[in-house]
């Protein structure tokens, strides 16, 4: 109810959306009853102050590399379809990840939690991603988790150059007045 | 209930507001910003200078002043009312109250920002920095705490400006480093505008570490900075760099046409974790026909180019009439429009009937009424939200 409202206001602020019916439509598309707990939680990192934090969970970006767009349900149906052909598992924990889903209870695709007794065959999402995503980005390398703000530890290492170009501007004048 | 969220989502953005900005000061032939500001493209803290003429030309009078009067600022315009401070340092500070009225909705008081400013000028050289506390919604500009993932973004120390600076040129030039406003289009204090928000180039929130050169001329003036990033939210992939600039042109007395131009790369974007290459090209423009009257325009092309992913397109413009009833009580009328190229059936428009009251030295009251028709992807319907915003606003 709420998708692209923030967008619209708060482009940077609220980086994050997600799309209310994608829950519906993934039970919907894999015949299940129910998703693991916090259905958002499969594609996106949570967060209290956005509805939806990062779309970054590692099925979520295999679902990103292998053609999701938001508000799209073709685009999530078409992923969905793509990760049960190749057998994706994006939590390396030798279940694919749809067969996770269609689970009963079904089972997180991006945690360890394997019960069912792995198949050992599946692609990992990275594989995946990099195969049907034409190498984007989002189906391969390290998680990079939410985004987070304050500098804490960061510093921004040209100031560190600047204050030297101060120093020697400030010398050169220095001299060229004597 | 789609009304609600649209205020709320506008109050998210209101929460936090940046220091002022007038471009209408066109009205007054002033088309370089530098005279009054210390950030030599405008925004943020006024110079000496800027103090006595916010006194002057800004503080509402019942009477216009003689010219005598006119040019006799008041003692009030000195730091905290009374303070005198020596040549070289510059004090002051920017604290913004007020209320969000969303109309079928509970009224939400807002702490907008209460930031400090300090700056140095030694000789050619010029250290600026402000501080401050964010109370929500600040994590661009945030030191401390932490805050995103699981962590909500509360009260937060903020940094949001900080940057040294050398003048050549009898101060016709300025080249600077360190975190700064992001020369981009019209510089106006409305930040949650489109023109601002989808450009990511608002006052508030926006600023990125890079190095600047600036050049305010008597017909000609601008800015470009390469950008490094902000380094005040990480990981690292999620900053954005490349280069943002604007030139502004005087075509005769109180016209002015301008361009702008952005294009960032970042390794992944917040949304989907995707390399972004994000581009803003577009025009500003300044005229003020009437000496009460300044109109303000901006349009600017968008796009968002992802790896896979078809490019998006979109725009964001914004046109501004700000009349002058009397001395330091303004009416100002705009029109805004934006398209985020996300396959929204159409543009989204809104407007907004704002009355600025300069009522004492340094003492701002602003009311807003802001009306915004949101276009959605199908089968989802547009929405219309109504919200009214009352500030109280004092620069020290």
């Amino acid at each position: 109810m709420l998708r692209f409202v923030c967008l619209a206001s708060l482009v940077f602020a609220a980086p994050a959306f997600a799309t209310a019916e994608f829950p519906g439509e993934i039970r919907s598309a894999l015949g299940t009853a129910d998703l693991p707990p916090g259905s958002c939680a499969v594609c996106h990192f949570n967060s209290n102050f956005t509805r939806a934090g990062v779309m970054g969970t590692p099925f979520g970006r295999s679902m990103l590399a292998n053609g999701l767009m938001g508000n799209n349900a073709t685009s999530l149906r078409g992923a969905l379809t793509a990760l049960e052909m190749a057998n994706t598992d994006s939590d390396g924990d030798g279940c694919p990840d749809i067969a996770e889903l269609k689970a009963t209870p079904a089972t997180n695709p991006n945690t360890r939690d394997c019960s069912m007794g792995g198949t050992g065959g599946g692609a990992s999402g990275g594989e995946a991603g990099g195969a049907a995503g034409g190498g984007a980005a989002g189906g391969g390398g390290p998680e990079l988790g939410p985004l987070r703000y304050g500098c804490g530890a960061n510093v921004a290492p040209g100031l560190v150059g600047l204050a030297a170009l101060l120093m020697l501007a400030r010398r050169r004048d220095r001299r060229e007045t004597r | 209930m789609r009304n609600i969220a649209l205020s709320l989502s506008l109050a998210v953005g209101l929460v936090s507001a940046p220091a002022l900005a007038f471009p209408w000061m066109v009205k007054h032939d002033y088309q370089s910003c530098a005279v009054c500001h210390v950030d030599p493209s405008g925004a943020g803290q006024l110079t000496p200078y800027g103090r006595a003429q916010s006194d002057v030309l800004l503080q509402w009078k019942l009477k216009k002043p003689s010219p005598e009067e006119a040019q006799e600022p008041s003692p009030a315009t000195r730091f905290l009312w009374f303070l005198d401070l020596p040549e070289f340092l510059n004090l002051s500070g920017n604290f913004r109250g007020g209320a969000l009225i969303p109309i079928g909705s509970q009224v939400r008081p807002l702490f907008m920002a209460a930031d400090l400013y300090g700056t140095v000028k030694v000789d050619r050289f010029v250290f600026h920095a402000t501080t401050g506390l964010g109370l929500r919604n600040v994590g661009p500009a945030a030191i401390l705490p932490q805050c995103g993932g699981e962590t909500p973004c509360n009260a937060q120390w903020v940094a949001r400006e900080f940057w040294a600076g050398a003048t050549f040129a009898d101060e016709a030039v300025m080249v600077r480093a360190g975190r700064m406003f992001i020369p981009f289009g019209l510089r106006n204090n409305e930040h949650t505008m489109w023109v601002r928000q989808a450009t990511r180039t608002d006052t508030n929130l926006d600023q990125q570490v890079g190095i600047s050169a600036s050049f305010n001329g008597e017909k000609l003036r601008g800015e470009v900075m390469g950008l490094l990033g902000n380094y005040q939210l990480g990981p690292d992939a999620y900053r954005e760099r490349g280069y943002s600039a604007f030139a502004e042109y005087s075509l005769a007395s109180k016209v002015f046409v301008g361009v702008s131009s952005l294009i960032t790369t970042a390794r992944a974007d917040p949304l989907f974790q995707l390399p972004q290459v994000r581009h803003a090209h577009g025009m500003t423009f300044r005229w003020s026909p009437t000496e009460p009257l300044a109109i303000l325009a901006e349009a600017n092309f968008l796009a968002w180019q992802q790896p896979g992913r078809i490019d998006r397109l979109g725009f964001a413009a914004l046109v501004q009439g700000d009349y002058e009833l009397m001395q330091g009580l303004h009416l100002i009328a705009s029109l805004e429009g934006q398209h985020t190229g996300q396959g929204e059936r159409g543009p989204s428009f809104g407007g907004w009937v704002s009355a600025a009251w300069y009522v004492l030295p340094h003492v701002e009251l602003r009311f807003d009424t802001i009306i915004r028709r949101i276009t959605r992807q199908a089968p989802d319907p547009a929405s219309t939200g109504v919200t009214l915003l009352a500030q109280l606003h004092f620069f020290l």
